[in-house]
C-alpha cells in the first residue's frame, strides 16, 4: 500500500513561467510535486503537468477527489474543479509549510505581491506590482538573458560579486542599457549582477514596507529558489527569511489546501 | 565673419551631430548607435562632421554636446540639457512653435516654452520604457522585421493588435501570445505604434500646449506616428523636414554653440 491516505487533492498552479503541481494528501501530507515551463498552450501544459504528478506518485486519476487551480492560467486548466486567485493561495500555502508566517513575499516571473496573513492563513491585505517588470523574477531573466547566463546560475555568480555596482533605472528596458553600460566600464559580471539582486530586493523591500510587513516573512514564488535574493532581502530588512525546498510550490499547496477543505465539508464523497 | 559651431547629441540610441553656420547654414550632419563608450563616439562624430563640412577642428567657435551622455566626452566646450537644445534647435527650424514633443529612443519628453525660449513646464517618462523607441525597436525585433517596414506595415495593417500592457517587456510576452494565435506582424505593429502616440499625448496633455506644436525625435521618422498623433491631439502640428527630425536637439546645440563662441570671443577682444 501507498504511504498516504485517501482522498489525494491536487493543486495547479499555472504562472506565467511556470507551472507547479502539487499533490496532498487527506492528512495534509504533500505526496508528490512536479514543475513544467508554461509555454503558450496553457491548457496542454497544465494538463502535463497533472499527469506527471499522477505518475510520480504512481495514483490514479480516481484518487484524487479534486483539483483546485491557480496562478494566472487557472480558469484554462480545463479539469479544475476550483480556481482560487494566487494571493489565497500563497498565503494558504506560507502558512502550512511555516505556521508562525504573518508576511509573504511572493516573487514570481511576472509580477511580485505582499501579503499579510493571519495565523489561519487568511489574508489581511496585500500589494502587488504586475504592471512592471521592475522587480519580477521577469528583470533576473533579462539579466540573464543579455549577459548569456543560465538562469539557475546567476545566484551563485552574484553571491560571488564584491562590490555591487547601483543600477539606478526602474525600467527593465532601461536597466538593460545600464548594464551594458556597466560591462563597458569593465566592471565584472559577478558584481553587475549583484547589483541586480540589490535593486530587486530593494524594490521587493518598498512593496512589503506598504503592505506593513510583520515578522516571520516567508518567501515564495520561483525567485525563492535564489541564494542571492535570499540573503540580500534579508540583509536588508535585518531579519532571516523561511524559505525552503518547497516554498516554490507554495501556490499549489494553498490551492490542494483549497481543495482539501472542500472535501472536509463533505462537498465532494 | 561667418562663425561655425558643431552640436552632439548623444542619446541613449543613437549620437547625431551637426555643424552650422552663424548664417543659418547646415554644414555637416552625422548619426551613428551610441553603443556604450560614449567619448569615442562623439570623437568619431566630430571628425566625420569635420571631414564632409569640411572644416578644420580651429575653425568651430564651440562643441556643444546635448543628450542622456552629454556629460562625459572631453571634447565639449559646454553640455546643454535636451530640453534646451531641442528648444532652440525647433525655433531656429520653425520659428513658430510654443511646445515641443521629442519622442525618442529612451524617453518621451515634452516641453512647453515662451516666446524668448524659456522653458515654462516639461514633463517626462524618465522612468519607463512603455511607448519610447526603445519599446517600438523591441516589438520589430521579436517579429524580425526592421525598423524601416514600420510605415510599410501600418499602410497595410486594417486594425490595431490591442496592447494592453503598459510595461514594454510584458507587452512583449503579450505580442508573442498574438503572434503565436495568428495575429498578424502589421497590426501587432500598428498596435505598439499605438500605444507609443497613447503615451506621448498623455504627456502633452499634462503638460497644456502652446500652439504650435513641434513634432520631433527618432520615433517621427516614422510618417506613420505623426499622422497618429494629429488624429490623436486634435491641434496643428509642426514637423521638421522627415530627414531632420532626429537633428533638432543636436542643431540646437550648435546655435547656443555660435552664441556662446562669440561671447568668448567678444570676452578674448575685450581683454
Amino acid at each position: 500500500m501507498k504511504g498516504y491516505s485517501l482522498p489525494l487533492t491536487a493543486g495547479v498552479d499555472v504562472g506565467s513561467t511556470e507551472t507547479k503541481a502539487l499533490l496532498l494528501d487527506a492528512r495534509g501530507t504533500i505526496v508528490a510535486t512536479t514543475l513544467r515551463e508554461t509555454g503558450c498552450d496553457i491548457s496542454a501544459v497544465a494538463r502535463e503537468a497533472y499527469a506527471d504528478l499522477l505518475a510520480a506518485a504512481g495514483c490514479r486519476v480516481a484518487d484524487v477527489a479534486l483539483v483546485a487551480g491557480t496562478g494566472y492560467g487557472r480558469f484554462r486548466i480545463e479539469f479544475g474543479d476550483l480556481q482560487v486567485t494566487e494571493i489565497s493561495c500563497h498565503a494558504r500555502g506560507a502558512v502550512h509549510l511555516y505556521p508562525a508566517t504573518r508576511t509573504v513575499l511572493d516573487m514570481g516571473g511576472q509580477d511580485t505581491k505582499a501579503i499579510r496573513v493571519a495565523g489561519d492563513g487568511g489574508v489581511i491585505d496585500f500589494c502587488m506590482n504586475d504592471k512592471c517588470a521592475a522587480g519580477t523574477g521577469r528583470f533576473l531573466a533579462a539579466a540573464a538573458t543579455l549577459l548569456t547566463i543560465a538562469m539557475d546560475e546567476l545566484s551563485d555568480l552574484a553571491c560571488s560579486g564584491q562590490e555591487a555596482v547601483t543600477i539606478s533605472t526602474t525600467c527593465t528596458v532601461f536597466a538593460e542599457s545600464e548594464i551594458l553600460t556597466w560591462i563597458a566600464r569593465g566592471r565584472g559580471i559577478n558584481d553587475i549582477l549583484l547589483g541586480v539582486h540589490q535593486a530587486m530586493a530593494n524594490r521587493s523591500i518598498a512593496l512589503l514596507r506598504r503592505v506593513g510587513a510583520e515578522a516571520s516573512l516567508t518567501f515564495t514564488g520561483g525567485v525563492s529558489r535564489n541564494r542571492c535574493m535570499v540573503s540580500q532581502i534579508s540583509r536588508i530588512l535585518g531579519q532571516p527569511l523561511q524559505v525552503g525546498p518547497l516554498t516554490h510550490f507554495a501556490g499549489a499547496l494553498g490551492a490542494a489546501l483549497f481543495a482539501r477543505d472542500r472535501v472536509g465539508n463533505g462537498v465532494v464523497s | 565673419m561667418i562663425r561655425y559651431a558643431a552640436g552632439i547629441d548623444l542619446g541613449s540610441a543613437y549620437t547625431k551631430g551637426v555643424i552650422l553656420s552663424s548664417t543659418g547654414e547646415i554644414l555637416a550632419r552625422c548619426e551613428e548607435k551610441t553603443g556604450f563608450q560614449p567619448e569615442q563616439v562623439a570623437g568619431r562624430c566630430l571628425t566625420a562632421l569635420l571631414a564632409s563640412a569640411p572644416l578644420e577642428r580651429h575653425d568651430l567657435a564651440a562643441v556643444v554636446t546635448t543628450g542622456f551622455a552629454r556629460r562625459l566626452p572631453s571634447l565639449a566646450t559646454l553640455a546643454i540639457t535636451e530640453l534646451t537644445a531641442a528648444v532652440h534647435g525647433a525655433r531656429l527650424l520653425l520659428p513658430g512653435c510654443r511646445t515641443v514633443l521629442n519622442v525618442g529612443g529612451q524617453t518621451i519628453k515634452a516641453c512647453r516654452f515662451d516666446d524668448a525660449a524659456r522653458i515654462q513646464a516639461f514633463r517626462l517618462n524618465d522612468k519607463c520604457a512603455s511607448g519610447s523607441g526603445a519599446f517600438l525597436e523591441r516589438t520589430a525585433r521579436i517579429m524580425n522585421l526592421p525598423l524601416e517596414e514600420v510605415d510599410r506595415l501600418i499602410a497595410v495593417s486594417t486594425c490595431a493588435a490591442p496592447i494592453s500592457s503598459v510595461c514594454a517587456v510584458f507587452a512583449e510576452s503579450e505580442i508573442i501570445n498574438q503572434l503565436v494565435q495568428g495575429g498578424l506582424p502589421e497590426d501587432i505593429m500598428h498596435g505598439a505604434l499605438k500605444a507609443c502616440v497613447e503615451r506621448a499625448a498623455q504627456l502633452v496633455r499634462q503638460l497644456r500646449v502652446e500652439p504650435e506644436l513641434c513634432l520631433i525625435g527618432g520615433v517621427l521618422r516614422f510618417q506613420s506616428v505623426a499622422t497618429m498623433l494629429r488624429e490623436k491631439l486634435d491641434c496643428p502640428l509642426l514637423l521638421p523636414a522627415a530627414d531632420m527630425v532626429q537633428f533638432v536637439p543636436a542643431l540646437g546645440a550648435a546655435r547656443i554653440g555660435i552664441r556662446c563662441g562669440k561671447r568668448s570671443a567678444t570676452a578674448d577682444s575685450a581683454a
